[in-house]
Protein backbone atom coordinates (compact mmCIF):
# COMPACT_ATOMS: atom_id res chain seq x y z
CA UNK A 1 0.00 0.00 0.00
CA UNK A 2 1.32 3.30 -0.90
CA UNK A 3 2.41 5.24 2.38
CA UNK A 4 4.22 8.71 2.77
CA UNK A 5 7.08 8.80 5.59
CA UNK A 6 5.73 11.35 8.27
CA UNK A 7 7.22 14.92 7.74
CA UNK A 8 8.88 14.66 11.30
CA UNK A 9 11.27 11.80 9.60
CA UNK A 10 11.79 14.31 7.00
CA UNK A 11 13.31 17.09 8.96
CA UNK A 12 15.38 14.82 10.75
CA UNK A 13 16.46 13.50 8.03
CA UNK A 14 17.11 16.53 6.69
CA UNK A 15 19.25 17.30 9.50
CA UNK A 16 21.49 14.71 10.44
CA UNK A 17 21.28 13.40 6.28
CA UNK A 18 19.63 10.11 5.00
CA UNK A 19 21.36 8.01 7.51
CA UNK A 20 18.07 8.63 10.23
CA UNK A 21 16.11 7.22 7.49
CA UNK A 22 17.56 4.43 6.82
CA UNK A 23 17.79 3.45 9.77
CA UNK A 24 14.01 4.23 10.42
CA UNK A 25 13.34 2.04 7.33
CA UNK A 26 13.51 -1.60 8.63
CA UNK A 27 11.21 0.12 12.02
CA UNK A 28 8.42 0.88 9.17
CA UNK A 29 9.13 -2.25 7.60
CA UNK A 30 8.24 -3.84 11.08
CA UNK A 31 4.52 -1.96 11.56
CA UNK A 32 3.89 -2.47 7.86
CA UNK A 33 4.01 -6.08 7.88
CA UNK A 34 2.30 -6.41 11.13
CA UNK A 35 -0.63 -4.39 9.16
CA UNK A 36 -0.69 -6.45 6.37
CA UNK A 37 -0.85 -9.65 8.53
CA UNK A 38 -3.57 -8.56 10.59
CA UNK A 39 -5.95 -6.89 7.30
CA UNK A 40 -5.48 -10.60 6.07
CA UNK A 41 -6.84 -11.76 9.37
CA UNK A 42 -3.52 -14.00 10.02
CA UNK A 43 -4.03 -16.65 12.79
CA UNK A 44 -2.08 -19.95 13.66
CA UNK A 45 -4.40 -21.89 10.94
CA UNK A 46 -4.08 -20.01 8.46
CA UNK A 47 -0.11 -20.11 8.95
CA UNK A 48 -0.13 -23.44 9.34
CA UNK A 49 -2.13 -23.64 6.02
CA UNK A 50 0.01 -21.46 4.37
CA UNK A 51 3.51 -23.36 5.13
CA UNK A 52 1.42 -26.98 4.15
CA UNK A 53 0.58 -26.29 0.77
CA UNK A 54 3.84 -23.66 -0.11
CA UNK A 55 1.58 -20.66 -0.73
CA UNK A 56 3.77 -17.94 -2.18
CA UNK A 57 3.52 -14.94 0.05
CA UNK A 58 4.19 -12.13 -2.59
CA UNK A 59 2.19 -13.00 -5.05
CA UNK A 60 -0.81 -15.27 -3.80
CA UNK A 61 -1.09 -13.10 -0.40
CA UNK A 62 -0.17 -9.68 -1.35
CA UNK A 63 -1.88 -7.69 -2.71
CA UNK A 64 -0.61 -5.47 -5.17
CA UNK A 65 -0.86 -2.29 -2.95
CA UNK A 66 1.00 -4.25 -0.56
CA UNK A 67 3.16 -5.32 -3.10
CA UNK A 68 3.79 -1.40 -4.07
CA UNK A 69 4.24 -0.09 -0.56
CA UNK A 70 7.29 -2.91 0.28
CA UNK A 71 8.72 -1.84 -3.07
CA UNK A 72 8.91 1.97 -1.86
CA UNK A 73 9.94 1.47 1.35
CA UNK A 74 12.66 -0.61 -0.46
CA UNK A 75 13.69 2.33 -2.88
CA UNK A 76 13.79 4.68 0.39
CA UNK A 77 15.30 2.49 2.31
CA UNK A 78 18.23 1.70 -0.09
CA UNK A 79 17.93 -1.75 -0.71
CA UNK A 80 16.26 -4.88 1.62
CA UNK A 81 18.98 -6.41 3.29
CA UNK A 82 17.61 -6.17 6.61
CA UNK A 83 14.83 -8.33 5.20
CA UNK A 84 15.60 -11.58 7.16
CA UNK A 85 13.61 -14.35 8.53
CA UNK A 86 14.45 -13.19 12.08
CA UNK A 87 13.18 -9.68 11.65
CA UNK A 88 9.89 -11.24 10.36
CA UNK A 89 9.56 -12.73 13.88
CA UNK A 90 10.13 -10.06 15.40
CA UNK A 91 8.07 -8.03 13.50
CA UNK A 92 5.02 -10.31 14.62
CA UNK A 93 5.76 -11.59 17.50
CA UNK A 94 4.49 -8.72 19.76
CA UNK A 95 0.54 -9.30 17.40
CA UNK A 96 1.50 -12.03 16.45
CA UNK A 97 2.79 -14.51 18.86
CA UNK A 98 1.66 -17.44 18.00
CA UNK A 99 2.56 -17.49 14.63
CA UNK A 100 6.02 -16.34 15.57
CA UNK A 101 6.28 -19.11 17.80
CA UNK A 102 5.63 -21.75 14.73
CA UNK A 103 8.29 -19.65 12.65
CA UNK A 104 10.47 -20.37 15.92
CA UNK A 105 9.51 -24.17 16.83
CA UNK A 106 8.94 -25.79 13.22
CA UNK A 107 11.47 -26.34 10.91
CA UNK A 108 9.09 -26.90 8.05
CA UNK A 109 7.36 -23.46 8.83
CA UNK A 110 11.45 -21.52 9.42
CA UNK A 111 12.12 -23.30 5.95
CA UNK A 112 9.35 -21.83 4.18
CA UNK A 113 9.83 -18.35 5.62
CA UNK A 114 13.33 -18.36 4.94
CA UNK A 115 12.38 -19.28 0.96
CA UNK A 116 9.19 -16.30 0.81
CA UNK A 117 12.14 -13.99 2.60
CA UNK A 118 14.08 -14.55 -0.48
CA UNK A 119 11.21 -14.72 -3.08
CA UNK A 120 10.72 -10.86 -1.71
CA UNK A 121 13.99 -9.78 -1.72
CA UNK A 122 14.13 -11.24 -5.59
CA UNK A 123 11.08 -9.32 -6.23
CA UNK A 124 11.96 -6.25 -5.34
CA UNK A 125 15.63 -6.16 -6.40
CA UNK A 126 14.34 -6.99 -9.60
CA UNK A 127 12.22 -3.80 -9.19
CA UNK A 128 14.58 -2.10 -8.61
CA UNK A 129 16.83 -2.44 -11.19
CA UNK A 130 14.13 -1.89 -13.52
CA UNK A 131 13.55 1.23 -12.30
CA UNK A 132 17.47 2.27 -12.56
CA UNK A 133 17.02 1.46 -16.38
CA UNK B 1 87.69 1.82 -60.51
CA UNK B 2 87.11 2.85 -56.94
CA UNK B 3 87.62 0.77 -54.32
CA UNK B 4 85.41 0.11 -52.34
CA UNK B 5 85.98 0.52 -48.66
CA UNK B 6 84.59 -2.19 -46.93
CA UNK B 7 85.99 -2.22 -43.61
CA UNK B 8 84.21 1.13 -42.56
CA UNK B 9 80.02 0.55 -42.85
CA UNK B 10 78.77 3.73 -44.36
CA UNK B 11 75.44 4.79 -42.16
CA UNK B 12 72.45 4.26 -43.97
CA UNK B 13 70.58 6.49 -41.75
CA UNK B 14 71.92 9.72 -40.67
CA UNK B 15 70.18 10.51 -37.30
CA UNK B 16 70.62 14.45 -36.05
CA UNK B 17 70.82 13.52 -32.36
CA UNK B 18 69.83 17.74 -31.70
CA UNK B 19 66.35 17.16 -34.27
CA UNK B 20 65.18 13.79 -32.82
CA UNK B 21 65.33 15.19 -29.12
CA UNK B 22 63.57 18.49 -31.05
CA UNK B 23 60.80 15.69 -32.60
CA UNK B 24 60.79 14.15 -28.96
CA UNK B 25 60.05 17.28 -27.40
CA UNK B 26 57.36 18.51 -30.15
CA UNK B 27 55.49 14.78 -29.50
CA UNK B 28 56.24 15.40 -25.53
CA UNK B 29 54.79 18.79 -26.30
CA UNK B 30 51.94 17.47 -28.16
CA UNK B 31 51.13 14.73 -25.33
CA UNK B 32 50.86 17.20 -22.79
CA UNK B 33 48.34 19.51 -24.89
CA UNK B 34 46.55 16.64 -25.26
CA UNK B 35 46.76 15.50 -21.84
CA UNK B 36 46.06 18.85 -20.60
CA UNK B 37 42.73 19.31 -23.03
CA UNK B 38 40.97 15.87 -21.77
CA UNK B 39 41.96 17.38 -18.23
CA UNK B 40 40.25 20.95 -19.25
CA UNK B 41 36.95 18.55 -20.62
CA UNK B 42 37.11 16.64 -17.68
CA UNK B 43 36.89 19.94 -15.46
CA UNK B 44 33.85 21.50 -17.64
CA UNK B 45 31.90 18.35 -17.55
CA UNK B 46 31.97 18.37 -13.52
CA UNK B 47 30.96 21.57 -13.72
CA UNK B 48 28.19 21.29 -15.94
CA UNK B 49 27.47 18.59 -14.42
CA UNK B 50 27.78 21.13 -10.93
CA UNK B 51 25.77 23.53 -12.44
CA UNK B 52 22.76 20.99 -13.99
CA UNK B 53 22.48 17.86 -11.60
CA UNK B 54 20.51 15.69 -12.95
CA UNK B 55 16.58 15.36 -12.37
CA UNK B 56 15.52 13.02 -9.63
CA UNK B 57 13.58 9.74 -10.87
CA UNK B 58 9.98 10.89 -10.29
CA UNK B 59 8.65 9.05 -6.96
CA UNK B 60 6.02 6.77 -7.27
CA UNK B 61 2.89 7.23 -7.62
CA UNK B 62 1.34 8.54 -3.90
CA UNK B 63 -1.74 8.85 -1.71
CA UNK B 64 -1.97 11.50 0.52
CA UNK B 65 -4.35 13.26 2.65
CA UNK B 66 -7.65 12.50 3.98
CA UNK B 67 -10.65 10.60 1.97
CA UNK B 68 -13.50 12.86 1.43
CA UNK B 69 -16.69 10.59 0.88
CA UNK B 70 -19.68 11.59 0.55
CA UNK B 71 -21.59 8.61 1.82
CA UNK B 72 -24.03 9.21 4.52
CA UNK B 73 -26.31 6.01 4.84
CA UNK B 74 -28.67 7.67 7.66
CA UNK B 75 -29.15 10.79 4.65
CA UNK B 76 -29.82 7.91 1.84
CA UNK B 77 -31.96 5.79 4.12
CA UNK B 78 -33.93 8.63 4.50
CA UNK B 79 -34.04 9.91 1.13
CA UNK B 80 -34.98 6.49 0.00
CA UNK B 81 -38.01 6.23 2.75
CA UNK B 82 -39.15 9.94 1.69
CA UNK B 83 -39.19 9.11 -1.81
CA UNK B 84 -40.80 6.28 -1.45
CA UNK B 85 -43.48 8.37 0.94
CA UNK B 86 -43.79 10.54 -1.66
CA UNK B 87 -44.56 8.18 -4.75
CA UNK B 88 -46.88 5.95 -2.13
CA UNK B 89 -48.91 9.35 -1.79
CA UNK B 90 -49.39 10.47 -5.22
CA UNK B 91 -50.19 6.71 -6.43
CA UNK B 92 -52.61 7.03 -3.70
CA UNK B 93 -54.11 10.52 -4.95
CA UNK B 94 -54.31 9.24 -8.18
CA UNK B 95 -56.50 6.33 -6.98
CA UNK B 96 -58.63 8.75 -5.21
CA UNK B 97 -59.30 10.91 -8.14
CA UNK B 98 -60.14 8.17 -10.06
CA UNK B 99 -62.49 7.10 -7.92
CA UNK B 100 -64.27 10.34 -7.50
CA UNK B 101 -64.73 10.84 -11.37
CA UNK B 102 -65.85 7.12 -11.12
CA UNK B 103 -69.05 7.72 -8.97
CA UNK B 104 -69.81 11.31 -10.26
CA UNK B 105 -70.03 9.60 -14.02
CA UNK B 106 -72.36 6.95 -11.72
CA UNK B 107 -74.17 9.59 -10.54
CA UNK B 108 -74.63 11.61 -13.76
CA UNK B 109 -76.28 8.26 -15.31
CA UNK B 110 -78.66 7.88 -12.25
CA UNK B 111 -79.80 11.21 -12.41
CA UNK B 112 -80.20 10.63 -16.09
CA UNK B 113 -82.38 7.42 -16.09
CA UNK B 114 -84.26 8.71 -13.39
CA UNK B 115 -85.16 12.10 -15.25
CA UNK B 116 -86.13 9.59 -18.34
CA UNK B 117 -88.46 7.28 -16.37
CA UNK B 118 -89.96 10.62 -14.91
CA UNK B 119 -90.56 11.97 -18.00
CA UNK B 120 -91.70 8.58 -19.28
CA UNK B 121 -94.23 8.40 -16.50
CA UNK B 122 -95.18 11.55 -17.08
CA UNK B 123 -96.13 11.46 -20.90
CA UNK B 124 -97.52 7.68 -19.90
CA UNK B 125 -100.06 9.18 -17.18
CA UNK B 126 -101.00 11.91 -19.62
CA UNK B 127 -101.50 9.22 -22.72
CA UNK B 128 -103.72 7.33 -19.76
CA UNK B 129 -105.60 10.42 -18.80
CA UNK B 130 -106.26 11.32 -22.37
CA UNK B 131 -107.60 7.96 -23.29
CA UNK B 132 -109.80 8.10 -20.07
CA UNK B 133 -111.19 10.92 -21.19
CA UNK B 134 -111.86 9.57 -24.60
CA UNK B 135 -113.33 6.84 -22.76
CA UNK B 136 -115.68 9.10 -20.70
CA UNK B 137 -116.37 11.11 -23.65
CA UNK B 138 -117.96 8.06 -25.37
CA UNK B 139 -119.93 6.84 -22.51
CA UNK B 140 -121.32 10.43 -22.08
CA UNK B 141 -122.52 10.11 -26.10
CA UNK B 142 -123.64 6.94 -25.52
CA UNK B 143 -125.54 7.48 -22.40
CA UNK B 144 -127.05 10.65 -24.23
CA UNK B 145 -127.82 8.48 -27.18
CA UNK B 146 -129.30 6.34 -24.90
CA UNK B 147 -131.45 8.80 -23.13
CA UNK B 148 -132.50 10.34 -26.72
CA UNK B 149 -134.44 7.35 -27.26
CA UNK B 150 -131.46 5.52 -29.17
CA UNK B 151 -130.66 1.80 -29.14
CA UNK B 152 -131.19 1.16 -25.68
CA UNK B 153 -128.40 -0.29 -24.34
CA UNK B 154 -128.59 -2.93 -21.76
CA UNK B 155 -126.73 -2.64 -17.94
CA UNK B 156 -124.81 -6.15 -19.30
CA UNK B 157 -123.23 -4.76 -22.35
CA UNK B 158 -122.68 -1.73 -20.67
CA UNK B 159 -121.09 -3.01 -17.37
CA UNK B 160 -118.99 -5.19 -19.88
CA UNK B 161 -118.18 -2.19 -21.52
CA UNK B 162 -117.12 -0.59 -18.46
CA UNK B 163 -115.31 -3.62 -17.78
CA UNK B 164 -113.32 -3.65 -20.95
CA UNK B 165 -112.59 0.34 -20.24
CA UNK B 166 -111.20 -0.50 -16.78
CA UNK B 167 -108.96 -3.50 -18.33
CA UNK B 168 -107.26 -0.95 -21.10
CA UNK B 169 -107.01 1.89 -18.35
CA UNK B 170 -105.10 -0.90 -15.93
CA UNK B 171 -103.14 -1.90 -19.14
CA UNK B 172 -102.08 1.40 -20.20
CA UNK B 173 -101.11 2.13 -16.43
CA UNK B 174 -99.21 -1.01 -16.22
CA UNK B 175 -97.30 0.13 -19.73
CA UNK B 176 -96.80 3.78 -18.30
CA UNK B 177 -95.51 2.16 -14.90
CA UNK B 178 -93.16 -0.60 -15.99
CA UNK B 179 -92.17 -0.34 -19.28
CA UNK B 180 -89.83 2.10 -21.02
CA UNK B 181 -89.81 3.49 -25.00
CA UNK B 182 -87.35 0.99 -26.54
CA UNK B 183 -84.62 3.50 -27.81
CA UNK B 184 -84.58 4.95 -24.53
CA UNK B 185 -83.91 1.02 -22.99
CA UNK B 186 -81.27 0.70 -25.88
CA UNK B 187 -79.27 4.47 -24.38
CA UNK B 188 -79.63 2.70 -20.53
CA UNK B 189 -78.14 -0.52 -21.84
CA UNK B 190 -75.28 0.98 -23.64
CA UNK B 191 -74.86 3.26 -20.75
CA UNK B 192 -74.89 0.23 -18.59
CA UNK B 193 -72.35 -1.75 -20.66
CA UNK B 194 -70.15 1.49 -20.90
CA UNK B 195 -70.14 1.78 -17.07
CA UNK B 196 -69.25 -1.96 -16.78
CA UNK B 197 -66.22 -1.48 -19.07
CA UNK B 198 -64.64 1.66 -17.11
CA UNK B 199 -65.26 -0.26 -13.60
CA UNK B 200 -63.27 -2.96 -15.64
CA UNK B 201 -60.65 -0.88 -17.14
CA UNK B 202 -60.07 0.68 -13.38
CA UNK B 203 -59.70 -2.48 -11.68
CA UNK B 204 -57.22 -3.50 -13.82
CA UNK B 205 -55.60 0.05 -13.87
CA UNK B 206 -55.84 -0.50 -9.62
CA UNK B 207 -54.17 -3.95 -10.18
CA UNK B 208 -51.31 -2.68 -12.34
CA UNK B 209 -50.28 0.44 -10.37
CA UNK B 210 -50.30 -1.73 -7.25
CA UNK B 211 -48.10 -4.27 -9.05
CA UNK B 212 -46.05 -1.28 -10.06
CA UNK B 213 -45.94 0.09 -6.35
CA UNK B 214 -44.36 -3.42 -5.93
CA UNK B 215 -41.57 -3.24 -8.10
CA UNK B 216 -40.83 0.23 -6.85
CA UNK B 217 -40.82 -0.79 -3.34
CA UNK B 218 -38.51 -3.34 -4.05
CA UNK B 219 -36.17 -1.18 -6.14
CA UNK B 220 -35.94 1.07 -3.22
CA UNK B 221 -35.05 -1.35 -1.03
CA UNK B 222 -32.15 -2.65 -2.85
CA UNK B 223 -30.80 0.51 -3.49
CA UNK B 224 -30.60 1.20 0.24
CA UNK B 225 -29.31 -2.18 1.12
CA UNK B 226 -26.76 -1.51 -1.67
CA UNK B 227 -25.88 2.03 -0.63
CA UNK B 228 -25.51 0.82 2.94
CA UNK B 229 -23.13 -2.25 1.93
CA UNK B 230 -21.17 0.53 -0.13
CA UNK B 231 -20.90 2.75 3.20
CA UNK B 232 -19.59 -0.17 5.33
CA UNK B 233 -17.16 -1.13 2.67
CA UNK B 234 -15.88 2.20 2.61
CA UNK B 235 -15.79 2.73 6.35
CA UNK B 236 -13.75 -0.10 6.18
CA UNK B 237 -11.39 1.19 4.28
CA UNK B 238 -10.79 4.47 6.11
CA UNK B 239 -10.58 2.24 9.29
CA UNK B 240 -7.51 0.69 7.50
CA UNK B 241 -6.05 3.86 6.32
CA UNK B 242 -7.00 5.88 9.52
CA UNK B 243 -5.03 2.92 11.57
CA UNK B 244 -2.01 2.82 9.07
CA UNK B 245 -0.24 6.10 10.85
CA UNK B 246 -0.46 4.37 14.25
CA UNK B 247 0.79 1.06 12.99
CA UNK B 248 3.63 3.14 11.56
CA UNK B 249 4.06 5.09 15.15
CA UNK B 250 3.74 2.46 16.81
CA UNK B 251 6.49 0.63 14.78
CA UNK B 252 8.91 3.71 15.17
CA UNK B 253 8.63 3.90 18.24
CA UNK B 254 9.17 0.47 19.18
CA UNK B 255 12.46 1.05 16.83
CA UNK B 256 13.46 3.92 18.80
CA UNK B 257 13.20 2.44 22.39
CA UNK B 258 14.75 -0.75 20.99
CA UNK B 259 17.34 1.57 20.06
CA UNK B 260 18.05 3.16 23.39
CA UNK B 261 17.86 -0.33 24.84
CA UNK B 262 20.94 -0.95 22.89
CA UNK B 263 19.74 -3.23 20.13
CA UNK B 264 20.56 -2.85 16.55
CA UNK B 265 17.68 -2.70 14.06
CA UNK B 266 17.56 -4.85 11.21
CA UNK B 267 19.46 -7.97 13.26
CA UNK B 268 17.46 -9.67 15.60
CA UNK B 269 19.04 -11.84 18.59
CA UNK B 270 17.78 -15.23 19.25
CA UNK B 271 15.58 -15.80 21.32
CA UNK B 272 17.43 -16.61 24.65
CA UNK B 273 17.21 -20.30 24.97
CA UNK B 274 15.98 -21.31 28.83
CA UNK B 275 19.03 -23.79 30.46
CA UNK B 276 16.26 -24.91 32.53
CA UNK B 277 15.20 -28.88 32.71
CA UNK B 278 13.67 -29.13 28.65
CA UNK B 279 9.86 -29.43 28.82
CA UNK B 280 8.01 -31.67 26.83
CA UNK B 281 4.54 -31.35 24.96
CA UNK B 282 2.73 -34.06 24.22
CA UNK B 283 0.57 -33.60 20.73
CA UNK B 284 -2.23 -35.78 18.56
CA UNK B 285 -0.42 -37.18 15.48
CA UNK B 286 -0.45 -34.86 12.36
CA UNK B 287 -2.49 -32.09 14.27
CA UNK B 288 -1.21 -28.49 15.01
CA UNK B 289 -2.15 -27.12 18.44
CA UNK B 290 -1.15 -24.66 20.84
CA UNK B 291 -0.03 -24.98 24.85
CA UNK B 292 0.95 -22.23 27.72
CA UNK B 293 4.47 -21.28 28.32
CA UNK B 294 5.81 -22.68 31.40
CA UNK B 295 7.78 -19.49 32.02
CA UNK B 296 5.70 -16.55 30.51
CA UNK B 297 2.51 -18.41 29.85
CA UNK B 298 2.22 -16.90 26.42
CA UNK B 299 1.21 -19.33 23.72
CA UNK B 300 3.41 -21.55 22.00
CA UNK B 301 2.39 -22.60 19.40
CA UNK B 302 3.41 -26.83 17.84
CA UNK B 303 3.16 -27.39 14.03
CA UNK B 304 1.04 -30.41 12.48
CA UNK B 305 4.88 -32.16 12.17
CA UNK B 306 6.96 -30.34 14.49
CA UNK B 307 9.26 -31.87 16.69
CA UNK B 308 10.18 -29.10 19.09
CA UNK B 309 7.94 -25.63 19.92
CA UNK B 310 9.50 -22.33 21.08
CA UNK B 311 7.83 -19.53 23.31
CA UNK B 312 8.70 -16.42 20.89
CA UNK B 313 8.91 -14.39 24.16
CA UNK B 314 10.97 -16.10 26.40
CA UNK B 315 12.62 -18.69 24.24
CA UNK B 316 11.53 -21.61 26.14
CA UNK B 317 12.32 -24.96 24.09
CA UNK B 318 9.63 -28.15 24.17
CA UNK B 319 10.10 -30.92 22.65
CA UNK B 320 6.77 -32.46 21.04
CA UNK B 321 6.07 -36.29 21.46
CA UNK B 322 3.13 -37.23 19.26
CA UNK B 323 0.67 -39.52 20.62
CA UNK B 324 -3.17 -39.57 19.96
CA UNK B 325 -4.99 -37.35 22.62
CA UNK B 326 -4.64 -33.36 23.64
CA UNK B 327 -1.71 -31.96 24.12
CA UNK B 328 0.04 -31.60 27.78
CA UNK B 329 3.31 -30.49 28.95
CA UNK B 330 5.30 -32.66 30.81
CA UNK B 331 8.38 -31.19 32.72
CA UNK B 332 11.68 -33.68 32.87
Amino acid sequence: MPFEIPEMLKEYGGMFGRGLILQMVPEIGKGVLAGIFKAEGVNLQKATKWVQDNVNLWWDVFKPEYRDGLKELAQRGGGVDWLTADWVVEAIKHDFPLVASLFLGWKKAGNWLTRQVEIVKKEVYLDNRQNQL
Amino acid sequence: MAVKDVFSPKPVNQIDPKSTKEELGEWEKKRKEAKAQREYMEEQRNIDRILQPEQPPEPQFQVRGGVNIDIDPLRDAKEARETSERVRKEKEDEVKEEKAKRERAEEERRKAEDDLKKSEMASAIKELGGQFATALKEMNTKIDAVKAGADPVSLVSQFSALEQLTKKINEIRMEGGGGVNPSIQLEITKLNIESARAEREFQVKMKQDDRNWELEKIKLQDQRYFKQQEAERQQRKDDMFASAPQVLGGAIARGIMEKQAGRVSGSVPPPTTSKTPQHHVEAPVGEAGEVECAGCSQPVAIGPTARNAVCSNCGMKYSVRRIEGQPTIEEE
